[in-house]
């Protein structure tokens, strides 16, 4: 099952009907004239003349490293070294980092390459959570 | 064992539900191991209770004056909760107080008018209720024991005081449907269960609510409004200066009142040196993980990355501030908010097309490193509940695994939004994480994904779901809380800083996530693992019928505040005691209540080699304990006599038996 895409969402945002006013008295009548069975940006109206730009499943130029405990600071540099990646910030757990990829490989590539080596206890991807709202906010209504 | 797992036996195979005691000082046996001894026991349920006075053993000798009067706990607006010096005494049938064994030193009844040995405040069948004034300096609760051990006496308690309950003046407060649900019509846009349009509610059934009004005045231990609670929203960040908000924010220190680490800087390519940690968090109350500040609002305030603010007011909007009330009231409203930004300031990007113009981000989002750095911050920072209303497709990160590991190991529940796909997160293709967290073995002990439900308690037609993945249901539907829209294109007059409805699982998970900082609060000592199952267990049957997935989430339940702060510890409220609407009914009327049983070991004479056992049937219905439907007594080595037809008799009133 596919995922609804965040970008839809996101651009009924963009024009959906409302107030942000307190109290915010927009008329019902308005807020309903978008079916839900409509796809949204029909409905919304929303020009989409272009592709949305693409949407990444992870960081193009990052990887998440923990190496094993007995590796030392040497040869983790030297491991750095060969693979050309570097220190971006150390993450919370111990020995664990977030790396960048200095020598343009890819990050599928990057992540084979690094769970090949004794050193590395797990490598991963920078992988991007999302946001995902079935519908933007509406108006509350004060109490009639 | 994956506490999940667990439940989904218990809600959706219809297996026997765990026996649970009634009185959390009494011993409970394990009912698998009564099962086959149950199958044998005898049952007597006329037993009179005079019958116990008889063998019971002596009484034991308790220091009556070991506290103080000052020693009456106060509930969490700090108003004593029971009447120093007295108790009340339901004595057994034809006693009267003279027959109280307890020292006459220590005992003093009968110094009001109204009290009198003659003159009980109760009297009937089966025993008289009387009012007894202690003697000076007699601390209540040992009072208490040495009555309840006493043969003359059915039961003892403290003379609670009533208040009038806490209703909250906030505006929005009435719309609140998830904290209390009047049948109300809320003015949102999503349709209802019945597919209806929200100008007709009436799916909405009133009760089908997390129970909060009534849980925030349950007198506690500790306190239920979330008292000394850090809860850290991983989220876009939090509009701190909102009039909801801006009391709420965390003020930087640990329990111990010794300040928290400054928030981490921004992360740094080599050669440039490591950056050093920047401001300390108590200036705006959170960490901005993305840039290494210490200021965790977004720059760009629209409706997405009002994200985190309209999650923070769920979980702790003022109650009752401002001028005028205004607003809403937060779940755990004397709680505190560690805002943690792990999106971008700006939701937006420059529009290739139309220069000068935005246009949504594409790439706005949160990356594994950031989450996993807020959740190690929160975990060493004094956080005691981590909500996360995002995520992922894809596989677990092991780097996170182990974060939330460390997390749950520092006494911190975490609780995720299930996903708003209409998918199913058993299935490995459909996994979302951090959610699916929950069904991992080392992190489910602690961690709690959760789910969208509506005003009638249905599956909210978005969210996702999932008996092993999914752990309970929350209200998900119209949430009204707080957000800043001063920066949306549909701000026409700004500042546009406010309140709004807002749909989706990331509604329902800091709705858990509040009601975990009450419990917390008001049960300080409870470990995760305690915190997750006790929130599974004592949540409120979802109906099961043709309207609805039979069973959307491992539980079974949805969340009630009210019970997990009121109920005696280890209570389960069977996930199954909802029956099936007839084929030809409407499934929302079918709610007729639960025949709960429990049993209670040593009960009776310890002398005895088989001793009897005691069984208690009361009615559960909409989250309220009713009558007494059932007492009676068994011999392990006897046989069912009564117990089947009380249960018998009950099911025709119209209740089903969930525990025998």
């Amino acid at each position: 099952m596919h995922r609804t895409p965040l970008g839809s969402a996101r651009i009924a945002l963009g024009l959906a009907v409302l107030a942000c006013a307190v109290p915010m008295a927009v008329p019902l009548t308005v807020l309903l004239t978008a079916p839900l069975a409509v796809p949204r940006a029909q409905a919304m109206g929303v020009r989409s003349p272009a592709p949305p730009p693409a949407q990444a499943d992870f960081v193009p130029d990052e990887v998440i490293v923990r190496f094993r405990p007995q590796v030392s600071a040497a040869a983790l540099a030297a491991l750095l070294r060969e693979l050309g990646l570097v220190i971006r910030k150390p993450l919370g757990p111990e020995r664990a980092y977030l790396l960048g990829i200095t020598d343009g490989s890819a990050v599928p590539a990057m992540v084979e390459r690094l769970q090949a080596r004794a050193e590395v206890e797990s490598a991963a991807p920078n992988r991007i959570s999302r946001l995902n709202p079935p519908l933007p906010p509406q108006p509350i209504r004060k109490p009639e | 064992m994956n506490p999940d797992a667990s439940a989904v036996r218990q809600g959706c195979d219809r297996a026997p539900i765990p026996p649970e005691p009634p009185m959390p000082e009494r011993p409970i046996p394990s009912l698998r191991r009564l099962r086959p001894a149950l199958l044998l026991v005898l049952l007597l349920l006329t037993l009179p209770m005079a019958g116990s006075a008889q063998d019971a053993v002596p009484l034991r000798s308790v220091p009556l004056n070991s506290g103080s009067l000052d020693a009456v706990p106060l509930d969490s607006r700090g108003r004593p909760v029971y009447a120093p010096g007295e108790v009340l005494v339901q004595l057994q049938p034809g006693l009267t107080p003279a027959s109280i064994g307890a020292p006459a030193n220590a005992l003093a009844w009968g110094s009001s008018p109204l009290d009198t040995g003659s003159r009980p405040l109760h009297a009937g069948p089966h025993g008289a209720l009387h009012r007894l004034h202690l003697a000076p300096g007699t601390n209540v609760e040992a009072a208490l024991a040495a009555l309840r051990a006493d043969p003359a006496v059915q039961s003892a308690s403290p003379n609670y005081y009533n208040y009038p309950l806490l209703v909250p003046a906030d505006t929005f407060y009435s719309q609140q449907w998830a904290l209390n649900n009047s049948g109300q019509y809320t003015g949102g846009t999503y349709p209802t269960h019945d597919g209806q349009t929200p100008s007709h509610m009436n799916g909405a059934i009133p009760g089908d609510d997390i129970d909060a009004q009534r849980a925030w005045d349950v007198p506690t231990s500790g306190a239920s409004t979330g008292s000394g609670m850090i809860v850290a929203v991983i989220d876009t960040g939090v509009d701190y200066t909102h009039p909801d908000l801006a009391t709420q924010m965390w003020n930087g220190l640990l329990p111990n009142g010794s300040p928290a680490a400054l928030c981490p800087g921004p992360p740094t390519t080599p050669p440039s040196p490591p950056s050093p940690p920047s401001g300390p968090p108590s200036q705006h109350g959170g960490c901005d993980i993305t840039d290494g500040t210490n200021d965790p609002a977004p720059t760009v305030f629209t409706g997405e990355s009002s994200h985190g603010t309209h999650v923070a007011g769920i979980i702790a909007a003022a109650n009752q501030n401002g001028a005028n009330n205004s607003g809403i009231v937060g779940i755990a409203f004397n709680a505190k908010i560690m805002a943690l930004q792990v999106l971008q300031d700006d939701p937006t990007m420059a529009d290739p097309l139309h220069p000068g113009q935005r246009i949504p981000d594409p790439n706005y989002g949160a990356t594994d490193a950031d989450i996993i750095s807020a959740i190690s911050y929160a975990a060493q920072n004094g956080a005691t509940v981590i909500n996360m209303s995002l995520g992922r497709p894809g596989t677990e990160d092991l780097v996170m695994t182990t974060a939330i590991q460390g997390a749950i190991m520092a006494g911190v529940v975490l609780v995720a939004a299930a996903g708003n796909s209409n998918a199913d997160n058993d299935i490995s293709s459909n996994a979302l994480w951090p959610a699916n967290y929950a069904a991992v073995p080392t992190t489910a002990a602690g961690f709690i994904s959760v789910a969208a439900s509506d005003q009638a308690d249905q599956r909210a037609s978005f969210s996702d779901y999932g008996l092993n993945s999914v752990s309970i249901a929350a209200p998900g539907v119209n949430i009204g809380s707080s957000v800043n829209l001063s920066n949306d294109p549909t701000c026409t007059s700004p500042p546009c800083v406010g309140w709004a409805y807002e749909s989706g699982t990331s509604q329902a998970s800091p709705t858990v996530a509040g009601v975990v900082a009450l419990l917390r609060g008001a049960f300080p000592a409870l470990t995760p693992t305690e915190v997750k199952q006790r929130i599974l267990d004592t949540g409120d049957a979802l109906p099961v019928g043709p309207a609805t997935l039979p069973c959307f989430v491992a539980s079974n339940k949805r969340v009630n505040a009210y019970n997990a702060l009121a109920l005696p510890p280890n209570t389960v409220v069977p996930a199954s005691c909802t029956p099936p609407p007839p084929p030809s009914t409407s499934s929302s009327s079918s709610k007729t209540g639960c025949l709960v049983t429990w049993l209670t070991e040593d009960w009776l004479p310890r002398r005895a080699l088989d001793p009897l056992r005691q069984v208690r049937g009361f009615l559960w219905q909409r989250g309220e304990w009713g009558r007494e439907l059932v007492r009676g007594y068994y011999r392990e080595s006897g046989r069912i006599i009564a117990w089947l037809e009380a249960a018998r008799a009950a099911a025709q009133a119209g209740v089903r038996t969930a525990v025998i």
